[in-house]
């Protein structure tokens, strides 16, 4: 038998929710984020009612829910938030195949980088207003340059943190692929990229709100339908509810992303050993 | 299989000065042995080691094994472990673990260093111990012919340290293979030798190999015991060098 027992310590467990029943930690994992917007949607909605503001400056929260209703019933959400959801997907994974297929050429090759980086990195301080013209001006309306600028603002965050991951390997872990013999392609799969994981998450989560973000630029420069268009012409219309709706969309969107992302992080990344928050 | 070791210059680069690391090395190593390499911090041992394993090649001279194809495996200070990977996905690494045969070399050594249980664990939930007796496993899983170890037992609390001294003991003991130990521990190099090589700081250099012919298993407390302690610690007084050695 052994002659010293070691036992692997137990995971952490949140210690501030410690003393609570597990039912209500649960249910506060639930609540606490939806606190504070619960808060100003009650203050919200009391201030519309009872002050004297006018339904073109704010309207109320309900307004906001009718509205929404309507626009569900007469199809149109669901037709602008289709094609809008189609450009942003289609610009993403072509701004973000590209951003990772540069970041790795980059990282792994210093030649590379002396090359391309610098160009690149002139491009990425380039804002999307300023371009936007252009992609209009040598695309058209079409969603040609829609999609290219959604890629443009994609390709970015993921090429940078993808170049930062794998310059990032830990060259002691080299020492041990030397000692084994890994060859080129084991050295890639079994140390590079599982290193480089987390750098390459955060670039997606940060690329696919790029890739929100430009939809909107996109949009609401010129086109004849998804929500930004959808906001557009109610503004023009003074239907200030439905550009509220417009908004929520966006933030909704963003938010159902970004959860995917960190779900797929939380998978992935389950051997990381950081620090989880227990203050 | 035999190792003839002969290295005329080793130095770093620093800025612009030269700093010679290791001189006139010479060491011949047999087969089955277990050498034993002790000497203070900075006099280039962990060097040594690298030069033989083949993870530096900047140096003067040669390194030469009987056969070319020699199989080295390599413990590091730290346990190096992968941490994206459970601990049979670690002793596995580049051979793939679904195959039948390595599969079973695979819970025979996790058996040996004493780890069932925790095959599907992550580093992370590993103690030091533990993790290096991982890092053990992963070496032998290659079925070296020389096994280098460059103080691997140093950060360890001194009870795992003798569990794992012991565990390295049997392992050599029933699979032959020649172990070489960098160690700073005197305890550890007399415990565990067969040949012990004694180093000088400044520049680096051999100033005496000692046979250690001392039974195995070998007691701490015998008299013959310390009597090569005692020889080794006045090898080191004589290089004026014994404020470096903790006893």
């Amino acid at each position: 038998m052994n002659k010293t027992t070691i036992v692997a310590n137990p995971p952490l467990k949140r210690r501030a929710w410690s003393k609570i029943p597990f039912q209500k930690v649960e249910a506060r994992k639930w609540i606490s984020p939806l606190l504070i917007p619960l808060v100003i949607l009650i203050i919200w909605q009391l201030f519309g009612q009872f002050g004297e503001v006018s339904k073109t400056v704010l309207p109320t929260p309900f307004d906001i829910a009718t509205a929404t209703y309507k626009l569900i019933l007469s199809g149109e959400l669901v037709m602008h938030l289709k094609i809008s959801t189609i450009r942003a997907l289609s610009g993403f994974l072509i701004g973000a195949a590209a951003g990772l297929i540069a970041g790795i050429a980059v990282g792994f090759s210093t030649r590379t980088e002396e090359v391309l980086d610098p160009t690149l990195q002139m491009l990425r301080t380039i804002p999307h207003l300023a371009v936007a013209p252009l992609f209009i001006l040598w695309l058209g309306f079409g969603e040609a340059s829609k999609v290219l600028l959604i890629a443009k603002g994609a390709f970015f965050p993921i090429y940078v943190n993808t170049f930062l991951g794998i310059r990032g390997v830990d060259a002691k872990l080299f020492d041990v692929a030397r000692i084994f013999h890994f060859n080129t392609w084991q050295k890639i799969k079994l140390l590079i990229f599982p290193s480089a994981l987390p750098n390459v998450l955060l670039g997606i989560r940060l690329s696919l709100g790029a890739a929100w973000l430009s939809l909107v630029v996109a949009e609401l420069m010129g086109s004849t339908e998804g929500i930004g268009y959808m906001m557009m012409d109610a503004r023009q219309f003074s239907n200030t509810d439905i550009v509220f709706v417009g908004i929520i969309l966006f933030a909704l969107g963003g938010k159902v992303t970004d959860s995917f992302v960190r779900l797929l992080e939380k998978w992935l990344l389950r051997w990381q050993d950081t620090y989880k928050g227990t203050m | 299989m035999s190792i003839q070791v002969w290295i005329t210059d080793k130095s770093f680069q620093n800025g612009v000065a030269t700093v010679p690391v290791l001189q006139n090395i010479q060491l011949d190593i047999e087969e089955g042995e277990f050498v034993t390499i002790i000497g203070p911090s900075g006099c280039g041992k962990s060097t040594l080691l690298k030069i033989i394993a083949g993870l530096d090649e900047d140096y003067k001279g040669t390194v030469k094994f009987n056969d070319q194809e020699t199989e080295r495996g390599f413990i590091f200070q730290e346990h190096r472990l992968f941490p994206w990977f459970t601990v049979e996905e670690n002793i596995a690494l580049n051979l793939p673990l679904k195959d039948r045969q390595i599969r079973q070399k695979i819970d025979e050594l996790v058996d040996i260093v004493r780890l069932k249980g925790f095959e599907k664990a992550y580093p992370k939930e590993l103690s030091g111990g533990m993790a290096q007796r991982v890092a053990i496993a992963r070496a032998l899983l290659r079925e070296p012919k020389v096994l280098l170890l460059d103080e691997p037992f140093s950060a360890l609390d001194a009870f795992t340290r003798k569990h794992l001294q012991d565990v390295l003991f049997e392992i050599w003991k029933s699979k032959q293979i020649t172990m070489i130990l960098v160690t700073h521990d005197l305890d550890e190099a007399v415990y565990l030798g067969t040949k012990l090589v004694i180093m000088n700081a400044k520049p680096g250099r051999i100033s005496k190999t000692i046979p250690v012919h001392l039974p195995f298993p070998r007691q701490r407390a015998h008299a013959s015991f310390q009597e090569m302690r005692q020889k080794v610690l006045e090898e080191f007084e004589k290089n004026e060098a014994s404020l470096f050695i903790k006893s």
